[in-house]
């Protein structure tokens, strides 16, 4: 294509400015101030535990801060990619429990080959329950993964009894367990994850969508993008990861127990919105996640090494919830975000 | 019908308006009259110095083209917009409305083009909403009496079979206007108003044969005790129904006069005949469309909007669709694309499509750049560059994104069409219209396009961003691109297009070629679609 030609007088005739570059660079001081401020919450929540406790900050600690946010890593990922696209999946708690469960009960029957590949794929079948309802019923996510949030949980006491199921020493804890050059093998599952995750959403076709998508689905499809599959992808892969962390959760805990799965789904989705990953979609990313989930993970154990009564425990986080995301919100749209 | 009330009829203007002791004795004052009404937006006049009056029992017929300023002068009358200069005045007071509630409240009601109903709400809370103060007791509103009120109101008016409880949004299209049309006789009546002053904006537009039939007749039931304004777009109807017809064009008044005494064709040279500017439609670079058959489509209908639609496109062609709002232009550039479903068939360069999605005709790098640019037209969560680039993914078809070749390719469009932003990592809400609408294209551009689909393509752009357009366009007709233009500017269409496919009521009535150097006349144009 040859350049344009511009006549004279159309150019002269041309009366918008352009965009000033004192806009332009407030816009971008403004963007990095989103990125930093979870990153200074969680320095000055390290600064203040290490104050506040002397064995907060020693190399055990932090590996077992690292151990204990291995699921809640894995988790918010899938989130995250949920999130991306404008959507929310409530059931990732109860497809964690399901998973666990058939996980356990695999191991004392099948052998640990079986439990290891069954705890995704029931993750991935109860993905693609959501996600078939989500994008080819059109029924909103909200609503589908809400009712996921209660089967799920539901099939996994039927299964169960509503009893505990101890996984075997050897066999799965093996492989899954113990540490690899002082790092927790659970850990180095978790990063290997996070790095796929970051990958995909970077540097794939379907990264790229997942961004179109949730900025914009109307102009995503005139776009040419196949939105209701990629709908149903993000969902495939929100029920893996919820599959796999059910595997991390297995082996920290030794043993399936009923509702293990629940407390994540909030404090994922909390990690989440605190990275900076908006609810309405279209901005953010895993990157984004891991800050949201360590302030979670450092929180906790700092807490309880800090002596803080355990209720009020609970009161801090929900603050800093709400704070943190108050600080990294962007609030350039007029309409409050649902 | 309307309720006699007693005492003075204008106690309540003594607060607003300034006597204008002008005493009419021969004829009964008009209710509405305008001086010398201008409404300016920076450099440009909308509306400029139009004198205009109503009295009671006329009906005002005003037609224009699009952008003539109708719209506008209807917002003046009805208090959403503020005239630059000149006077208004309603009743003999000076009416200086700061809002459409405030204009209601002195007998000012308007039908609007695209419905303003609250379609969560039921029928009564519509007739009534923003007035709900006359059924309030003690701060709660009186719902029964409210219902009891638009049921009668209901009745009145032949339509006893809406159910004014029932939701807005269950009611189709056409009830729904009807409703918001007897909202205006609602308020009227709620606010005692005994001549109420009716703007119709284009009410007709989405109404069939009998519905219009019915609103002429109520129209019949209320012209002795109202003043209206009538807005459209038909011709013989505007004839038909109003007493005086006012033409605008380019925002002036440019001709009014006796319903009777005027004739179709007669309105149509008053309204048209703008000159053309040559050069800014870049006419010397219209080229003679290639051999290659880009597009053909044959005996496309969706049953709904448009029927037996044939189009062809050949390379560097631009084809025109013109058509009034409602003609089923629209819906026939979004069904080529593959976002409305349609039956016929649709063939890009020979080949028969079977499956028809925007995401097939990407494939085939077909591309459709949406009339509503705000809503659709891009992606406000990313920046400039992503915006571009994430054309180019689509088209790759490949699997892995590399986000610096990714930038590098939208940079390199960003020159090219010179795109004026803060910098390519820059939001695309930083950029003015005219550049968010130069990105719609890039992001077009950069699937290497061979049919592009455009939609008012100009809307909402200044005069320096549209040439710039234009100058876009014709480079990719140069590089053998075909294009199918829909739009409601009719110069634009003659301006830039080989061929003009006209269309009425969602039929193809005429097909105008458009050569360079005997481009039809709006006129010709518009005799076919209206």
């Amino acid at each position: 294509m040859t350049k344009p030609s511009l006549d004279p007088p159309v150019a002269a005739r041309r009366t918008e400015p352009a965009v000033s570059p004192t806009r332009g660079q407030a816009g971008r001081a403004r963007v990095n101030w989103y990125v930093a401020a979870p990153f200074v919450v969680l320095v000055l929540l390290i600064v203040g535990f290490s104050i506040a406790s002397p064995i907060f900050f020693t190399p055990d600690n932090l590996l077992n801060i690292m151990q204990s946010s291995a699921v809640l890593l894995v988790l918010a990922l899938g989130t995250t990619v949920v999130m991306l696209t404008g959507s929310i999946d409530l059931s990732i708690g109860s497809v964690l429990t399901l998973s666990a469960y058939v996980a356990a009960i695999a191991a004392q029957s099948a052998g640990t080959t079986a439990a290891v590949l069954l705890a995704p794929l029931v993750g991935l079948v109860c993905g693609a329950l959501n996600g078939a309802l989500i994008s080819y019923a059109r029924l909103p996510s909200f609503l589908v993964t809400l009712g996921g949030y209660f089967a799920f949980d539901g099939l996994a006491g039927y299964l169960s009894d509503g009893q505990p199921i101890g996984l075997a020493y050897g066999g799965v804890a093996e492989g899954f367990g113990g540490s690899v050059g002082g790092v927790p093998v659970i850990s180095l599952w978790a990063i290997g994850l996070l790095v796929l995750v970051v990958i995909a959403a970077r540097y794939t076709r379907f990264g790229r969508y997942l961004y179109a998508v949730g900025g914009n689905e109307r102009t995503a499809r005139l776009t040419g993008i196949p939105v209701r599959r990629i709908k149903l992808y993000v969902f495939l892969l929100s029920g893996v990861l919820a599959g796999a962390a059910a595997l991390l959760q297995l082996v920290r805990t030794a043993s399936a127990s009923p509702g293990m799965g629940e407390p994540f789904l909030l404090l994922a989705i909390g990690a989440v919105v605190m990275g900076g990953t908006s609810l309405s979609g279209g901005s953010g990313g895993p990157v984004h996640s891991i800050m949201g989930v360590l302030v979670i993970a450092i929180l906790a154990n700092g807490m309880v090494l800090a002596n803080v009564n355990p209720y009020a425990q609970n009161v801090i986080i929900g603050v800093v919830v709400v704070a943190a995301v108050a600080l990294t919100m962007k609030r350039t749209r007029d309409s409050i975000v649902k | 019908m309307f309720r006699k009330t007693a005492g003075s009829a204008f106690p309540r203007w003594s607060r607003w308006g300034r006597t204008r002791g002008e005493a009419v004795t021969t004829a009964p004052p008009p209710l509405l009259s305008m001086e010398g009404v201008t409404r300016r937006f920076g450099g440009f006049a909308a509306v400029e110095d139009v004198s205009l009056s109503v009295s009671k029992g006329e009906v005002l017929g005003l037609i224009g083209e699009n952008g003539a300023g109708k719209s506008t002068l209807l917002n003046l009358i009805s208090g959403t917009d503020h005239a630059s200069a000149g006077t208004l005045t309603v009743r003999g007071r000076v009416a200086d409305y700061t809002s459409y509630h405030e204009a209601a409240t002195h007998g000012v009601f308007r039908v609007f083009q695209e419905l303003a109903l609250l379609p969560n709400l039921s029928v009564w809370e519509n007739l009534f909403i923003g007035h709900e103060e006359h059924f309030q007791r003690f701060g709660i509103i009186d719902r029964r009496s409210a219902i009891i009120r638009a049921r009668e109101i209901m009745e009145r008016f032949d339509h006893g079979w809406i159910d004014v409880e029932r939701r807005v949004e269950s009611y189709p299209f056409a009830v729904c206007q009807m409703i918001e049309l007897f909202r205006a006789f609602a308020l009227s009546e709620l606010l005692e108003q005994e001549d109420p002053i009716i703007l119709l904006d284009e009410p007709t537009a989405a109404l069939d044969h009998d519905e219009v039939e019915y609103l002429r007749s109520m129209i019949e039931t209320i012209r002795d005790r109202s003043a209206i304004i009538f807005v459209s777009h038909r011709l013989a109807e505007l004839l038909e129904w109003s007493d005086r017809v006012a033409v605008l064009k380019d925002g002036r008044l440019v001709g009014q006069g006796d319903a009777d005494s005027l004739s179709e064709e007669s309105l149509h040279y008053l309204m048209v005949g703008r000159e053309r500017d040559q050069v800014f439609y870049r006419e010397g670079r219209q080229r003679e469309p290639g051999p290659t058959e880009l597009l053909r489509v044959e005996g496309l209908g969706d049953g709904e909007s448009f029927e037996g639609v044939d189009l062809r496109v050949r390379e560097g062609e631009i084809v025109g669709i013109a058509g009034v709002l409602g003609s089923g232009k629209s819906e026939v550039g979004r069904a080529v694309f593959g976002d409305r479903p349609a039956t016929g068939t649709v063939r890009t360069r020979g080949e028969l499509l079977t499956r028809r999605s925007p995401r097939h005709s990407a494939r085939l790098r077909v591309a459709y750049v949406p009339p509503e640019r705000k809503v659709d037209g891009f992606f406000d969560t990313m920046t400039v560059s992503d915006n571009i680039a994430i054309g180019s993914v689509v088209a790759r078809n490949r699997g892995w994104v590399f986000p610096r070749t990714a930038q590098r390719v939208a940079r390199r469009m960003i020159d090219r069409i010179r795109i004026k932003t803060g910098g390519d990592t820059a939001s695309i809400l930083s950029l003015s219209g005219g550049n968010q609408q130069k990105v719609v294209f890039a992001r077009c551009l950069s699937t290497d396009v061979k049919l592009l689909i455009l939609d008012n393509p100009t809307r909402g752009v200044d005069a320096g961003a549209k040439e710039e357009i234009y100058d876009l366009i014709r480079d990719l007709t140069d590089e053998g691109v075909g294009i199918l233009l829909v739009s409601d500017d009719l110069l634009e269409l003659i301006g830039l297009s080989n061929e003009i496919v006209v269309m009425k009521g969602g039929r193809v009535t005429a097909r105008v070629s458009a050569p360079t150097d005997a481009k039809p006349t709006e006129q010709e144009l518009i005799s076919r679609m209206v």
